[in-house]
């Protein structure tokens, strides 16, 4: 559950089980692209379809709630298709005996994620199950946004250079500190926001070839499909990783990768390379896009690279989700 | 007069055994001819009944490099119709073919460099009892044409040795002379020549200058003892033991050198030997330890600068962390730019990189690396596998293996393959050694974790050759491995202790005790917090090992000796929750965790640290004085040493005040009791006749001592690794092994 479920295994469920569905598309992208979402022609634009179940524990953290998370979530997976997100819906299913209040707060939250955004929740449905059956709140998110042109996460070219578009790893490593009760010495915060706003920077400022938000299994997951279903290798220079102090620090002492823990506030971005300086210049002046950074560039081959600070270079794979030492 | 066919057993092979032959036959006047099949040569003789028996006589001697097993000889009356006697073209090229290694010059070689010679001073002198061999090969067998020599046409005078059966250079196949052979070269960073190249780099050495020299199987990074610290900081290994060279009169005040140890330096493999330091050596270039690793001069061009240099210099292999060797002059440029403050090189191109070995000599020899001089190495095994197998190795100081047929080829050390640049090593050295050998891999032996990049190539290759991928876990590997050792897999209880390697239940094991199929005892499997972090500092083993097991306070109080409050209460908040803990029998980790509480070690800077400085450590002390336990204990079936138990068994001792370095003498023979116990356990239930000890661990003198006694004390033998390194550089050979039996069967 920390790093791990989002990476490989994941994968492996998806592509094992899921992939058996055959009536997968309704015209332009389907499910068998396991994009951020579904693009679907309408007249000469594309509507984007999204949908994702949230469950977070605990369900209020600092930075955030699952409130957020659940509006955040799916803003952001219709803004990783280049659309912009026009309604959602909320389907919630609560546990008898589930506090009101805490519900209020979430409802509250929802609301003031959904002004950021710019979008409306326009349909919703509530269930209550027994305790037994269910031990706390689980949110399913869907949405609809527009597009002219639906950015893919398999449109990385040789030459591009990827963007992200704010500090690594705040989100998974603020989680467990907070699930867990670690005490690092300063209180980390979820970076959990709907980043529409940055996208669409990014997008009018022109060139963006590939996009994908870094959610479970982390940037190491993201580089890794982006990779592999574009064809091409990424080559990364650690160096250049936007980690914050307090992060890196709280990592470290868990032995977890930044690398590899869930982030709900920010982009993976592929660009042309004449572009990208316009592009992060675009971004940086966007609320969650004051700490972005070109993390590294795209070559023929395949994999993730990372250029170490010390002169060497390793391979970034996608997390395998419990650690496994490997050091004998 | 009769003729005699005769068949020679053995490494036959590039060895200079056809010309031996030759020599011999002329001596007795004989005719017949000399051909190569590979491990073996075949001969025939005819001549006088005397002569004939003379020459078989003569035979058994072989010449340096040789290794004979064994002699057949078939009589047959006399046919005359040979007309003199004649070397056969080699045939054997191919599966079966010995790969020749590296070879230290030979006695006679530097004669020539010393004396009124046109090698006089030549720094590439060599015949055919030395010289570079697999370094240089294409593939083969190991003539002049598949070799980088092709670059250096023969001059008159090199073809007349070359041609002349009387000659000592008589086909010997890398040889070469100043006229025609390669030359010397010395650079600045900025790529300035300096002249001329050999008194300017004695000159710089011993002003204090830090070289790159380029030798046999790759570069070497050198400089005097004293420029330790420099280079250290240039090349960021803060503790890593350095290595020495000196000619053995300079070593022997250095270092103490027993028999043993002085017949390993001496030999021609020439490797690094792991001797006991004596206070001449500076603290710095092996810090911590008790040993040194010295070797002597292996080429001309050492005896040279030897000429100018009166005390040992370091010779490490020149690499960054984890990378392999440098090989080439303009990748020396580039990637050792920063360490090196020049550079001196030649122009006989390197093919295959090879490190230096290294050994240790206890009760026999020992390797911790098996590299130049050794390998690629062949063995005769006694099953025969039904499909060729390409092993794959692990992923820390790898190594592949080839089998087919009874013979299994093991190449040289590889090191760490966890790099893009070490994946393209390994791959190299597997199309290199397949071509060598003509394999074409039917089943492919991996090692068992899941992300390992020698497993996933090993998967690539798999599709690539339409093999099927077999998975092998690591450390019945080791124990596989003893099976060039002359052991019997059906009548061994094997033992392998070691740092970490896949278990095949997903936990992480490295302390296991094996018969057969079955798996009747190990180590306890304990928490390590932050994973491989919990390797790197092992503080965080003894929180894992320890914690429930004494109070928390208590505990915390000896985790701060090495790390912050907030830092040591969130490690046990991690094995508390299990928030990024995996699990481990693994006994590198134990020793790694009385290390760190005796204060030995805190930080593992490379592999084996804190283990080794716990050895050392413990050299000072008796095992007698503290009485430490080690208890086992039955969990579902399976005997468990609990490793708890020996550390509040150190913690009290501690607390009492016990002498550190006794305490640690005591906790390696209580861990290596524990072992020796369990295993005798197994052996007289089962009827074995053999305890079998390899892993990582086993390279300890102290445990491995302690274990031969005990395991000889209840009368059962004990065997060990001695051709192979007990390290994971064994680990592919017994893969192959073990898949081969798992083909069989
Ligand atoms: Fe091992
Ligand atoms: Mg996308
Ligand atoms: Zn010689
Ligand atoms: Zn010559």
């Amino acid at each position: 559950l920390i790093h791990g479920a989002g990476g490989e295994m994941m994968q492996s469920l998806i592509s094992g089980v899921f992939a058996a569905i055959r009536n997968n598309n309704a015209g332009g992208i389907g499910l068998e692209a396991l994009d951020d979402g579904a693009a679907i022609p309408f007249g000469d634009q594309y509507i984007v379809l999204t949908t994702d179940n949230h469950v977070i524990k605990p369900i209020f953290f600092p930075g955030g709630d699952i409130g957020r998370l659940s509006i955040s979530g799916t803003v952001n997976d219709l803004a990783m298709m280049g659309a912009r997100p026009i309604a959602l819906t909320n389907g919630v299913v609560i546990p008898e005996g589930f506090p009101i209040e805490d519900l209020r707060r979430i409802v509250r939250s929802v609301d003031e994620t959904l002004e950021e955004a710019g979008c409306a929740l326009v349909t919703g449905d509530t269930k209550v199950l027994p305790k037994e059956a269910l031990d706390s709140i689980i949110i399913n998110t869907a949405g609809i946004g527009i597009t002219d042109n639906p950015i893919r996460d398999c449109g990385l070219k040789p030459g591009n250079k990827i963007i992200v578009t704010g500090t690594i790893g705040d989100h998974g490593i603020a989680i467990i500190a907070h699930r867990e009760g670690f005490k690092f010495g300063s209180e980390l915060r979820s970076d959990v926001a709907p980043i529409w706003k940055t996208v669409e920077a990014a997008l009018d400022a022109g060139g963006v070839t590939a996009m994908k938000d870094p959610t479970r299994g982390g940037v190491a997951s993201v580089l890794n499909e982006m990779a592999r279903k574009s064809g091409v290798k990424i080559v990364v220079r650690e160096e250049s990783l936007p980690i914050r102090q307090d992060v890196r620090a709280a990592a470290d002492m868990l032995g977890i990768d930044p690398l590899e823990v869930a982030n709900e506030g920010k982009a993976v971005i592929g660009v042309e390379a004449d572009r990208a300086e316009a592009v992060l210049e675009a971004i940086r002046k966007t609320r969650y896009g004051r700490d972005a950074v070109i993390i590294g560039s795209v070559e023929e081959g395949s994999g993730v690279i990372m250029k170490t600070r010390i002169g060497g270079q390793r391979f970034i794979e996608p997390p395998l989700g419990d650690p496994v030492p490997r050091v004998c | 007069m009769k003729n005699a066919k005769i068949l020679v057993r053995g490494i036959v092979q590039g060895v200079g055994f056809r010309p031996f032959v030759y020599n011999l036959a002329a001596a007795h006047s004989l005719d017949g001819y000399v051909k190569n099949l590979g491990t073996s040569v075949e001969i025939v003789v005819e001549g006088r009944d005397g002569e004939v028996e003379g020459f078989i006589e003569g035979l058994k001697s072989g010449p340096k490099l040789s290794r004979i097993d064994s002699i057949d000889v078939d009589y047959g009356p006399y046919t005359g119709s040979y007309r003199g006697f004649r070397i056969e073209k080699s045939s054997v090229a191919g599966f079966g073919g010995f790969i020749p290694p590296d070879t230290g010059i030979c006695n006679k070689c530097i004669e020539d460099m010393e004396g009124d010679t046109r090698f006089k001073d030549y720094w590439a002198t060599s015949c055919v009892d030395c010289g570079p061999r697999y370094s240089i090969m294409e593939t083969l067998p190991y003539d002049r044409e598949n070799t980088t020599m092709t670059d250096f046409p023969f001059c008159e005078d090199c073809r007349r040795d070359y041609e002349d059966p009387k000659n000592r250079r008589y086909h010997a196949q890398g040889f070469s002379c100043p006229k025609c052979g390669p030359g010397l070269a010395l650079y600045d960073e900025g790529r300035n020549r300096l002249d001329p190249p050999l008194e300017e780099a004695i000159r710089l050495l011993n002003e204090g200058r830090i070289l790159a020299i380029k030798g046999v199987g790759g570069f070497h990074l050198c400089c005097r003892m004293e420029v330790t610290p420099l280079l250290r900081k240039r090349r960021n290994r803060p503790e890593q033991p350095f290595a020495l060279m000196a000619p053995l009169k300079v070593i022997e005040k250095y270092a103490y050198v027993s028999d043993g140890e002085r017949s390993l330096l001496d030999s021609m493999q020439r490797p690094i030997v792991l001797l006991r330091r004596k206070p001449g050596v500076p603290e710095a270039v092996a810090p911590g330890l008790h040993t040194v690793g010295f070797m002597t001069p292996y080429t001309g061009f050492h005896h040279l600068l030897f000429r100018g240099i009166d005390e040992p210099l370091i010779m490490t292999s020149a690499n960054l962390p984890s990378e392999p060797m440098v090989r080439d002059n303009d990748e020396a440029f580039r990637r050792l730019g920063g360490i090196a403050d020049y550079y001196l090189l030649h122009n006989r191109r390197i093919l295959n990189r090879c490190d230096d070995s290294v050994l240790r000599y206890n009760n026999g020899a020992f390797f911790t690396r098996m590299a130049r001089g050794y390998a690629p190495a062949m063995f005769v095994l006694k099953d025969r596998t039904p499909k060729a197998i390409l092993a794959m190795g692990p992923e820390l100081n790898s190594s592949i293996s080839i089998y087919k047929d009874n013979l299994c080829y093991i190449s040289h050390h590889l090191g760490h393959i966890n790099n893009p640049m070490a994946l393209e090593f390994l791959k190299e050295t597997v199309d290199r050694l397949l071509k060598m050998t003509k394999v074409r891999p039917e089943v492919i032996a991996c090692d068992m974790h899941p992300a390992f990049l020698s497993s996933r190539l090993g998967r690539e290759l798999a599709q690539a050759y339409g093999a099927e991928v077999v998975t092998v876990q690591h450390h019945r590997a080791h124990v596989g491995s003893l099976a060039v050792e002359g052991v019997d897999l059906e009548d061994v209880v094997g033992v392998a202790m070691d740092g970490v390697g896949y278990g095949e239940d997903g936990t992480v094991w490295g302390g296991e005790v094996f018969h057969g199929e079955s798996h009747p005892a190990g180590l306890l499997p304990v928490p390590m917090p932050g994973g491989d972090l919990a390797t790197r500092f092992p503080m965080r083993m003894v929180a894992g090992i320890l914690y429930g097991s004494i109070d928390d306070e208590r505990l915390l109080s000896i985790m701060q000796a090495n790390m912050g409050e907030v830092e040591a209460r969130v490690v046990l908040r991690q094995v508390e929750t299990g928030v990024n803990v995996a699990y481990s029998s693994s006994a590198g980790r134990v020793l790694d965790a009385v290390a760190a509480l005796l204060g030995v070690c805190y930080r593992r800077t490379y592999e084996g640290e804190p283990a080794m400085k716990l050895e050392s450590f413990a050299l000072k002390g008796d095992a007698d004085k503290v009485k430490l336990p080690c208890e086992a204990i039955p969990i579902s079936g399976r005997s468990v040493i609990d490793s708890r138990s020996l550390l509040r068994g150190v913690v009290e001792a501690l607390d009492e005040g016990k002498d550190k370095h006794d305490i640690a003498a005591s906790a390696q023979a209580a861990l290596a009791r524990a072992f020796a116990e369990q295993a005798c356990n197994v052996a007289r239930k089962s009827g074995a006749s053999t305890i079998g000890f390899s892993g990582g661990v086993a390279v300890n003198a102290a445990i491995s001592k302690a274990i031969e006694d005990y395991v000889k004390g209840e009368g059962l033998k004990f065997v060990t690794n001695h051709r192979l390194p007990c390290g994971d550089g064994g680990v592919s050979l017994g893969q192959a092994v073990l898949a081969g039996r798992m083909l069989i069967s």
